[in-house]
């Protein structure tokens, strides 16, 4: 395998941070400082927004991983929070989400090496204007909304960062269909238990990654995603990774997300993305494209 | 016609100008005439390697026989989720058969052809498809009906509780009403001579406009490297347009089907295009410019500025940062959209002027996960 260069890797990382650059509000550490959520007419609360009071999802930091590092991959250049600072937190009470520690997640030995390679590299599909999935499609940088269409019985995951794309959830109490043709964001079915929506995907191609660090999977993923709005300002986020192919067993994280007020505003991959000259057919044809391992 | 049943037939080059019998139609799709020559029509006939069933086009892999060596070919087809709408399949043509495939050839002079006709050793023609656009030739007979419209009224411009769909355009190009050139669905011109007549072009305009169809329409930003369909070109594309009506937020998801499938907003809160209300938008060149919508009876009348220098109009038709444009929507009755854009742009045009068209419905489904992005690695 091909050793990134340190100029590459410098611009990759720049590009990276600079399209998670966003307004996020800072890391709100209880109840204090948050209000209760709206609800509609029925009661439930509103995941997204609502007249008089627009905004989207962010999570903290923009780009919030699914575990914590408590050991590095060798080569590394995905950047962290040490894992001291994680427990520090947490002995002050602060309400960090329960991460899993990276030396538990159950990789398949296939899956920890190219787990590594990637994180040496971090040629994420998302940087080159590919649609994500999961996780990373629900966190991204400059918000994300959750829409419901309660005529069409869907609700909608529109991202404004990334290359704009969006996922449907059908919410009529459909299945899975047989022969699902994998796709970038699969097939998304989900209900409400309470406050909390729960949401069933399957049929994920393998062209996607579903966290930004890179964490792999096979066409045989399925993840079940649960929306909490437990305030104003904050979202829960819990996600299992169901992966028989990948991993040796289901695993479970997630994360928090923050409410930031304002409009969504169009935002163009091809135009702002630091690193869209990672796409073929750009003016930048002298990039090193021999990494072997791909996406 | 017999057919050879060993890799023994050598590469035919058909001659150049079209015979009655042999005279081949390039499918005017998009890309073919691009990238293909309709005066190179080629025959070719080869074992089946590989079928790549992939977007943005499917391609199978031949190995032809020439002078006893056997050389890579590869045949362009439509997208899978064109080819699959004709009842084809990645199975429909088999590894290690032999196929015999006519059309045109690349225009770099690669070993490539269009697959404007794919038979199998039995004659039996497969992966044809009807002619483009494909999708709307494939619209089931539906009884008609009445407009759908929401409590207060109003035409739904999306389906009702328990249906769903989306547009299919009826055409591809943009030109003034009743201008009548000939052009391929991409946009391409039969004759450039018809160029003035396109639409009221300034002189400079004009120049630009003869250039990219001169050059047939290659390095077209939306498809280089899969920006918007932006301005009146997410109307016009065959993988449709979805609008999905965000009442109580007063504002409109617009879907593109095709290109990057991306989405944007238009607003119908009444805010003014030069609106702070657009916040991060305001003041800025988009690709979708700023769009603000009213009813005018049944009419949407969506009114948009602010767009960027950074896409074609579609057919290579020029355009400046001073585009102001009007569209009205209007669906007379539920399978059918009529559509209507006045372009006023003093920048590139010595008037505003106006194109129509309709579009039909699409129901019982929604725009199929098509990336522009496929394309690119």
């Amino acid at each position: 395998m091909q050793a990134v260069s340190p100029l590459r890797a410098l611009v990759l990382m720049l590009g990276l941070s600079l399209t998670t650059m966003s307004t996020a509000q800072p890391p709100l550490t209880g109840p204090a400082q948050e209000t209760p959520p709206p609800r509609d007419a029925n009661g439930r609360v509103i995941l997204g927004s609502a007249p008089g009071n627009v905004g989207s999802w962010e999570g903290f930091g923009t780009r919030p991983m699914l575990t914590f590092f408590d050991e590095i991959p060798r080569g590394s250049i995905i950047a962290y929070t040490p894992y001291e600072e994680i427990l520090a937190m947490q002995e002050r009470g602060e309400d960090i989400f329960p991460k899993i520690k990276l030396s538990e997640v159950p990789f398949q030995p296939w899956a920890r090496a190219l787990f590594e390679a990637r994180s040496r590299t971090r040629f994420e599909p998302y940087t080159r204007c590919k649609p994500s999935a999961g996780p990373r499609e629900v966190a991204t940088a400059y918000g994300t909304q959750f829409v419901e269409f309660p005529d069409m019985q869907k609700i909608y995951i529109f991202p404004t960062g990334g290359p704009r794309h969006f996922r449907e959830i059908w919410m009529d109490g459909r299945g899975h269909p047989e022969n699902l043709k994998p796709s970038y964001h699969g097939h998304s079915i989900g209900h409400w238990e309470g406050d909390t929506l729960v949401v069933d995907t399957v049929g994920f191609n393998e062209k996607m990654w579903f966290d930004a660090e890179g964490s792999p999977h096979t066409e045989q993923l399925h993840l079940v995603e649960r929306f909490t709005r437990i305030s104003q300002e904050r979202l829960k986020y819990e996600v299992t990774i169901d992966d028989p192919g990948a991993y040796t067993r289901p695993w479970s994280s997630g994360f928090y997300m923050t409410w930031t007020p304002g409009e969504s505003f169009q935002f163009v991959c091809q135009d702002q993305n630091m690193a869209y000259d990672l796409m073929l057919g750009t003016e930048y044809q002298n990039m090193d494209r021999s990494q072997p391992i791909f996406p | 016609m017999s057919f050879h049943s060993r890799l023994s037939r050598p590469l035919i080059a058909l001659a150049a100008t079209c015979a009655a019998l042999l005279c081949l139609s390039v499918q005017a799709h998009h890309g073919a005439i691009t990238k293909f020559d309709p005066n190179q029509p080629t025959a070719i006939e080869g074992r089946v390697t590989r079928v790549d069933w992939a977007n943005p086009h499917v391609h199978l892999f031949l190995l032809v026989s020439e002078n006893g060596e056997d050389l890579p070919w590869y045949v362009e087809l439509e997208s899978p989720k064109l080819l699959e709408l004709n009842g084809w399949n990645e199975e429909s043509v088999s590894i290690g058969e032999i196929v015999r495939v006519q059309g045109p050839r690349a225009r770099d002079g690669s070993r490539q052809v269009w697959g404007d006709s794919v038979l199998k050793a039995d004659g039996s023609s497969v992966m044809h498809t009807e002619r483009y656009p494909t999708v709307l030739s494939s619209l089931p007979e539906r009884p008609a009906e009445a407009t759908p419209r929401w409590p207060d009224g109003k035409p739904r411009l999306g389906a009702p509780p328990g249906r769903s769909g989306y547009w299919i355009p009826t055409v591809n190009t943009l030109q003034e009403d009743g201008a009548n050139v000939a052009m391929a669905p991409n946009g391409l011109l039969e004759n450039i001579a018809d160029a003035p007549r396109v639409a009221p072009l300034q002189e400079w305009a004009l120049r630009l406009y003869e250039v990219r169809q001169r050059n047939f329409l290659q390095n077209d930003p939306t498809y280089l490297e899969c920006r918007p369909p932006a301005g009146p070109r997410k109307f016009l594309d065959p993988y449709g347009i979805q609008l999905l009506e965000d009442k109580p937020l007063e504002r409109i998801f617009v879907i593109a089907g095709g290109g990057n499938h991306d989405w944007h907003l238009i607003y119908t809160d009444g805010r003014a295009l030069d609106s702070e209300e657009f916040q991060l938008d305001a003041g800025n060149l988009l690709y979708y410019g700023r769009n603000s919508a009213r009813w005018e009876g049944d009419t949407l009348v969506i009114e948009s500025e602010g767009y960027n220098e950074k896409f074609w109009l579609p057919g290579g038709l020029p355009h400046s940062d001073l585009m102001h444009a009007t569209e009205r929507l209007t669906r007379v009755d539920y399978d059918t959209m009529e559509y209507e854009i006045t372009i006023d742009d003093p920048g590139t045009y010595t008037r505003p002027w106006k194109a129509s068209w309709t579009l039909k419905w699409l129901e019982g489904a929604d725009p199929s996960e098509h990336y522009c992005q496929d394309n690119r690695l």
